[in-house]
């Protein structure tokens, strides 16, 4: 009965009025941010499957019993067969692409892409990809008739007929997104086949609910017979390569952050009456109310007042689903439209433990509502508390200032220790997304191309290969050399006037090989007509005209540092940095010197070193990127001097393209371009999401909590300098009525705070720029003084970071602080001299 | 006769806002003389401390004037009413309202660190010695006795000599013996050093050992009676 009327009284007297606004407002913050991350999710899935087809999962190749399995496998929730059963020919008979039929059920999954048209449904209509119909130079146009070239099977007798159909459907190039490892893809789909299925292929839809699942699949389809890669994922809507981690990092920051928001909005409500629940509680406390019982009762008002606005609040966020819901209907685009339990669940299920925590660390903020002032804390004084002084100061204007210093030491601490606390989170959080938004610019001018096609192999290309890829349509860029690494084939090395005394050229030799067999080198032949050319080609250090007659030559030869582990070591990303330490050797080859390009199976040549150039054009490394420390790069007609030959070959090709040239256009383009196998194809624009994903990511999963965590240390600093001027207003009072200047006053209470956080940023920074870089260029640098490793350190830094965004961030975080306190302070600091009384104030 | 220093005509203080309004202080006239000491009786509530606090610039007040050595307090700015705290008045209050990081001796000679003088030590000893306090210099307030703790409140008061000390019921908090002693104290400076005081009290014979006594009630000064109990 007392308990319960106790907690009547406490409800009255500790009722927050604002509090019921910030419950609505956390459950609809919360059911908001899940019920549009649902929708922004399947709205997502959606995009990316009109974008890209709806199979995620394939498996070619297969046989019955497997087929079977997938079928009957509980991830997998839709499944289609395609069969091959021939070829389409080229005019010059080589194969333009596969000829097949799909099932109904693969065309229910109805997700192959149609730039015009539709599936076959009659026998002499045909379905052909874009690739395919370029191919064959075949007219784009519905309804028109085409003359395919077929070769086929049939019982084991090979066919080759000439066939008319009827253009039906023009399909998006989908196989470019498969990693089809060889096995045919449909390029033509007819409704019947004429041969017999050659290779079937399962395409099946899973859900991907959890991961054991797929592996489960995986593990389902490697059996005895079958190697694992022949299951592929469509790499667009199966992100496979995500690890758990971040995908659960991604999807579960978005609660995080709100859950963090809400707690903030509740935290902020019961800011604004802090002092009147603090008095509240003292009485309760002197009348004989226990702590932990007034905390419980509290606590429970919170809960009641939960319960009562929680079910207030789900009303209103129904009602606005349903208003979306309706809104939606009318319109004409296909927008998904999810309402599942979910952001009920999560809004009831979180909100709750956002309202108690958030009471109970406002409880904590409070501290103990001791009836008796303890004499702890703040403004001790005037709690009767003993409040002696450390050290004897003689007492002089400046004593008394040291003395109030002393006395304000531990408040202004507390202050800089939030401070140093919110700057260093900030610090970390704004470098993090700083370092990931780094990687991210650089790998988009690295990759700016969608696609990356890349020939590198021993035989080469000859240049009217290259002047065909040129030509090739949508091929954007082609750079070609011919890079001959030592060892390839023979061993290259260059001499040079006074090699043997160089500590340098010893980094290039072999551990087995005489000193005077020379400087082991690579040799580059850089043509004038490549994209490389431009990039290598220093115009206005040396003579064109020099290096193309072979009069002169560049040499690549960056400055190398020893490493204490290690006898010697190449640290590329120091060197591109411009680390200049004790250690570094340097390469006595100047501008003119003469040098021996050597080959052991060729011959010699002579020449002059033209420029020495000591680290890349750019800054930031790119795909060009074919020098290694030690190379030589030559011209043609050296190349043919001493090669001794006439033939140029380029085995080194890079080209790059647009959105059209796709892995499976560029194949079928370029093979019969470059007979080599060494063809590599490098989904650039894959590469360019990851990491804008992770940027994203970083930005705000870090960026929020840096955020959060950084108001909170705001909302610390200012609870303690607002119970701090609230225990200074008496002292204030007194200063006040024995003629203190404002001035005055003003210097004792504001006294270098600016100047503290500042040089406390400072330090913070510098140690987090240590700690980071040491941490990630661990045992590579290695040497040199304190001043070269700060000198390192700030180089790298610059390089790794965008400093100014993170000072910026960070300069307006402390001004934020500073404000936070000078503002309230101000406002504290104007004591009135003498109280009104209360009984009169009216 | 003495010079007044501090005269106030037709004095009015109202507490309260449009709806209630208490008028506290109702058109008070009065000369306070250098040199005199004063003391002020009423009863709880009568207005004894507003006043204290209208003449001496804490408050403002509602109407009429109060005139410091011939000047209007009312139409000071905030920096000459701190300089005219600093160096023309003295405070002592009921709950002292010391420091208690300074030792007595520091205490005292808090406001004239405050107003920028030089530390004058030898007159901050002579009141140490006057005050009874010289054994104690070196203690901090919360070593003190009341008494004590108030007799520093008095040598802080006086130590930049000012024309007028203000005293609001300084023996509030003390017993008898003390009350007595802390009175003999005030009594003595006053012998001494010859500033005006005015001494807020209740306890009708502590206002009977100042020259001149004022009466209030509800707000309205009585008129004023001579030393001895005449009223």
């Amino acid at each position: 009965m007392r308990a319960r009327k106790l907690s009547g009284l406490t409800y009255r007297c500790f009722r927050e009025r604002r509090m019921p606004f910030a419950i609505c407002l956390s459950i609809c913050v919360l059911f908001g941010i899940t019920f549009f991350s649902e929708n922004y999710a399947a709205n997502s899935i959606l995009q990316r499957k009109m974008t890209y087809g709806y199979h995620n999962g394939a498996v070619f190749d297969i046989g019955g019993a497997e087929e079977k399995r997938i079928r009957n496998h509980r991830a997998v929730t839709a499944c289609g067969r395609m069969d091959i059963y021939g070829e389409i020919l080229d005019p010059a008979n080589g194969a333009a692409g596969s000829i097949g039929a799909v099932d109904e059920s693969f065309q229910k999954m109805e997700q192959l892409a149609f730039l015009e048209g539709t599936y076959p449904a009659r026998d002499n209509e045909i379905a052909v990809e874009e690739a395919v119909l370029d191919e064959l130079r075949c007219p784009y146009d519905i309804g028109s008739t085409i003359t395919l070239n077929i070769r086929y099977h049939l019982d084991g007798i090979e066919k080759k007929v000439k066939k008319q159909y009827r253009l039906c459907g023009i399909l998006e190039n989908y196989s470019a997104h498969w990693k089809n490892e060889g096995y045919p893809l449909c390029g033509a789909i007819v409704s019947e086949m004429d041969g017999l299925s050659r290779q079937r292929h399962i395409f099946f839809c899973s859900e991907y609910r959890e991961e054991q699942q797929m592996e489960e699949l995986k593990w389902l389809l490697t059996d005895r017979t079958r190697h694992e890669n022949q299951i592929v994922y469509n790499s667009y809507s199966f992100p496979s390569e995500i690890d758990s981690l971040s995908d659960a990092a991604e999807h579960g920051f978005v609660i995080g952050i709100a859950i963090l928001l809400c707690l903030l909005f509740i935290l902020a409500v019961q800011l604004r009456e802090w002092k009147r629940q603090r008095y509240g509680l003292k009485v309760f406390r002197l009348l004989g109310a226990g702590n932990r019982t007034l905390g419980c009762i509290l606590m429970k008002n919170a809960v009641l007042q939960w319960l009562i606005w929680c079910a207030a609040s789900i009303s209103v966020c129904s009602g606005f689903a349903l208003a979306r819901f309706l809104f939606l209907s009318h319109q004409k685009r296909k927008i998904p439209y999810i309402i599942s339990a979910k952001p009920y669940v999560y809004a009831v299920a979180f909100s709750l433990p956002v309202v108690v925590v958030g009471k109970w660390l406002f409880l904590l903020m409070m501290k103990r509502a001791e009836p008796v002032p303890s004499g702890k804390g703040v403004g001790k004084y005037e709690d009767g508390g003993r409040v002696g002084r450390k050290k004897r100061i003689k007492f002089s204007p400046d004593g008394f200032r040291r003395i109030e210093k002393q006395r304000m030491r531990k408040q202004f601490g507390l202050e800089l220790a939030y401070c140093v606390a919110a700057v260093s989170i900030l610090a970390v959080c704004v470098q993090e997304i700083c370092g990931s938004c780094h990687d991210y610019a650089v790998n988009s001018i690295v990759n700016s191309y969608d696609y990356q096609w890349t020939a590198y192999g021993m035989s080469g290309m000859d240049m009217w290969q290259i002047q065909q890829i040129k030509n090739t349509e949508y091929m954007e860029c082609v750079d070609y050399a011919s890079c001959f690494y030592s060892d390839m084939y023979e061993r290259f090395s260059i001499r040079y006037e006074g090699m043997e005394a160089d500590p340098y050229a010893e980094l290039f030799q072999p551990g087995d090989a005489p000193e005077t067999e020379g400087m082991d080198i690579s040799i580059v032949m850089l043509p004038e007509g490549s994209g490389l050319w431009e990039y290598y080609f220093p115009e206005n250090c040396m003579e064109k005209d020099a290096f193309l007659r072979g009069e002169q030559v560049i040499l690549y030869l960056p400055d190398m540092m020893k490493s204490k582990g290690r006898s010697t070591a190449v640290n590329i990303l120091a060197v591109n940095s411009g680390y200049h330490g004790k250690n570094v050797l340097r390469s006595s080859v100047r501008q003119g010197t003469e040098i021996q390009i050597c080959t052991t199976g060729h011959g010699t040549a002579r020449t002059r070193c033209g420029y020495v150039m000591k680290k890349y054009p750019g800054e930031i490394q790119s795909g060009r990127d074919i020098l290694l420390p030690g190379t030589v790069l030559i011209s043609e007609n050296l190349y043919r001097k001493l090669f001794k030959t006439d033939e140029i070959k380029y085995n080194q090709v890079m080209a790059w393209g647009g959105p059209q040239l796709s892995y499976d256009v560029s194949d079928k383009k370029m093979s019969f371009v470059a007979n080599t196998p060494d063809i590599t194809f490098v989904n650039t624009r894959l590469e360019r999401e990851k990491y804008r994903k992770n940027f994203r990511m970083n930005a705000g999963l870090l960026g929020g909590t840096g955020v959060f965590l950084c108001i909170l240390c705001l909302f610390l600093i200012y609870r303690n300098r607002l119970e701090f001027l609230e225990a200074e207003q008496p002292r204030i009072r007194i200063f006040q009525l024995l003629g203190m200047k404002k001035a005055m006053l003003s210097r004792l209470y504001e006294r270098h705070f600016m100047g503290w956080l500042i040089l406390y940023s400072v330090l913070c920074n510098a140690a987090l720029c240590l700690i980071r870089l040491e941490h990630e260029y661990a045992g590579v640098i290695t040497a040199g003084t304190l001043a070269n490793r700060w000198k390192t350190i700030l180089r790298l830094g610059m390089y790794r970071f965008p400093w100014v965004l993170c000072v910026a961030v960070q300069a307006l975080a402390l001004f934020g602080m500073y404000g936070v306190g000078i503002s309230k302070f101000t406002r504290r600091r104007t004591v009135e001299l003498v109280e009104q009384p209360r009984h009169l104030a009216g | 006769m003495n010079t007044p220093i501090i005269v106030c005509r037709n004095l009015k203080k109202t507490y309260g806002n449009r709806q209630r309004k208490n008028e506290v202080i109702h058109g008070i006239s009065l000369e306070l003389e250098k040199g005199t000491f004063y003391s002020m009786i009423g009863k709880s509530g009568s207005g004894k401390t507003t006043l204290l606090y209208l003449l001496s610039g804490l408050l403002k007040a509602d109407g009429g004037e109060i005139l410091l050595e011939g000047k209007n307090l009312e139409q000071m700015t905030e920096a000459e009413l701190e300089r005219i705290r600093r160096k023309k008045i003295g405070f002592v209050f009921q709950d002292y309202q010391l420091l208690p990081e300074l030792t007595v001796r520091e205490n005292i000679l808090l406001p004239q660190i405050l107003d920028g003088q030089d530390l004058d030590e030898e007159w901050s000893s002579q009141i140490l010695e006057k005050l009874g306090l010289t054994s104690l210099a070196d203690r901090f307030p919360d070593e003190l006795s009341g008494g004590e703790q108030q007799r520093t409140a008095i040598g802080r008061a006086i130590v930049n000599r000012p024309d007028i000390l203000f005293a609001d019921e300084p023996t509030g908090n003390l017993d008898n013996k003390t009350s007595e002693e802390v009175l003999d104290f005030l009594l003595s400076v006053h012998r001494e050093y010859r500033p005006a005081i005015l001494l807020v009290t209740h306890d009708l014979d502590l206002a009977r050992s100042a020259e001149v006594v004022l009466h209030i009630a509800d707000g309205r000064l009585l008129e004023p009676g001579k030393a001895g109990g005449e009223q």
